[in-house]
């Protein structure tokens, strides 16, 4: 089990063939056989954020890089070392207590939405249940990430194991399609990326500028506000009045401009962020729901750091995907020529002064 | 918390508070959005 503190580098655990090589007088040795591909996840609690499934499903990709979607798609995932809910248990008198579920790292109509595929999260007391048997159960197919296995494997302590998947195994830029493509056709009806030109909305009523008009008719740009928080980062108050108006007369050129603050209901946020072409915010985890974004030839990922620090968690993952990635620090544009390629040039050695 | 990388081919980290309110020059990212959107027209 893991110790919280890292993913496996290199695991690709594939069992498919391993059941035609059981003789059948074996199978008395086994409890049952579950169907399917199913990821594991064995990190505690503390340790399951966004990059944890993305991380799994970059690493299942991997399997065919030249086919990704001719891979099954995920049929459940279990985390073992999670307990199904963060509470304490409530008095069982007491039935107007809701218990509040364990972290997955996204918003729970996210993972019904964008992985239909999956029977459900599998958590501590499911793995139990199997324990309880008291006999092996055969897995066809299994994806398992172990942070703890990872450290004993090599992994330096400072390394974001889920990266790993990301840096050092190859996988095509279509390995998340399918989970967008579902997720979208969800909100829309229908794949924003195969739904024709769309009609522009939300522009404040006058006429595109005739030389913008062409570029905006047709994208929206989502900005994910973090202004109401009380912690965390978030723009200067007067930046963000002065993105406000920016964004309002870009919205007057007839290019869709949504502004989702953190009170947007999930439907409101993924709705919008499915149409995007731009999708903009400060850095942090809620930048998760943004792989959903439309995929187009210049998909653009624009991250707002604090000056003289950043991180490359997202520009990571979405990347991997073929989406243009900007980061923008204290008030200058940092130039995309100095993000090396990921399988390349690995991560930058310096941060921007 | 930013988590600040440094190193060759994969990062070491090191993490340190960083709450402050974040300047951003609102009229430049637009212009950046701009030239994405007319780069993607000009695809």
């Amino acid at each position: 089990m893991g110790d919280g503190a890292s993913f496996i580098p290199f695991v690709k655990a594939d069992f498919g063939s391993l059941t035609s090589t059981i003789h059948p007088s074996h199978t008395l040795f086994y409890n049952g056989r579950i169907h399917g591909v199913t990821f594991i996840s064995s990190d505690s609690a503390p340790a399951i954020d966004s990059h944890t499934l993305l991380s799994l499903m970059r690493l299942y990709s991997t399997l065919n890089v030249s086919s990704p979607h001719s891979l099954s798609l995920p049929h459940r995932v279990f985390f073992p070392s999670v307990p199904t809910f963060t509470d304490p248990r409530p008095d069982p008198a007491e039935e107007s207590i809701p218990r509040q579920r364990a972290n997955i790292g996204m918003a729970p109509e996210t993972l019904k939405a964008a992985y239909p595929s999956l029977a459900g999260a599998q958590f501590a007391e499911d793995f139990a249940d199997f324990t309880g048997i008291g006999l092996p159960v055969l897995l066809d197919r299994v994806v398992i990430a172990d942070r703890g296995a990872a450290r004993r494997g090599g992994l330096p302590r400072d390394t974001p194991a889920w990266t790993v998947p990301f840096t050092r195994l190859r996988a095509s830029e279509d390995w998340f399609e399918p989970m967008r493509k579902s997720l979208s056709e969800c909100i829309l009806g229908e794949d924003e990326n195969s739904a024709g030109t769309g009609t522009s909305a939300d522009s404040t009523g006058n006429a595109p500028a005739p030389a913008a008009a062409a570029a905006a008719a047709t994208h929206t740009v989502t900005y994910l506000s973090r202004q109401g928080g009380e912690e965390g980062s978030r723009l200067r108050a007067a930046d963000h009045a002065a993105l406000l108006g920016a964004l309002e007369n870009l919205a007057r050129t007839g290019v869709r401009v949504y502004v989702l603050d953190e009170y947007a209901t999930w439907m409101e946020r993924m709705r919008a962020l499915a149409q995007s072409t731009v999708v903009l915010s400060v850095f942090g985890d809620h930048l998760a729901d943004a792989v959903f974004m439309k995929r187009s030839a210049r998909s653009t990922f624009m991250e707002v750091f604090p000056s003289g620090e950043f991180n490359r968690n997202w520009e990571t993952v979405v990347r991997s995907m073929g989406i243009r990635y900007v980061a923008w620090q204290g008030k200058r544009y940092v130039s995309k020529s100095l993000f090396p390629a990921l399988m390349n040039g690995g991560f930058l050695t310096h941060s921007y002064g | 918390m930013v988590r600040k990388y440094a190193g060759n081919d994969m990062p070491e980290v090191s993490e340190s508070s960083s709450f402050d309110d974040l300047e951003l020059d609102a009229q430049a990212v637009v212009d950046a959005i701009m030239e994405e959107l007319n780069r993607a027209v000009a695809d």
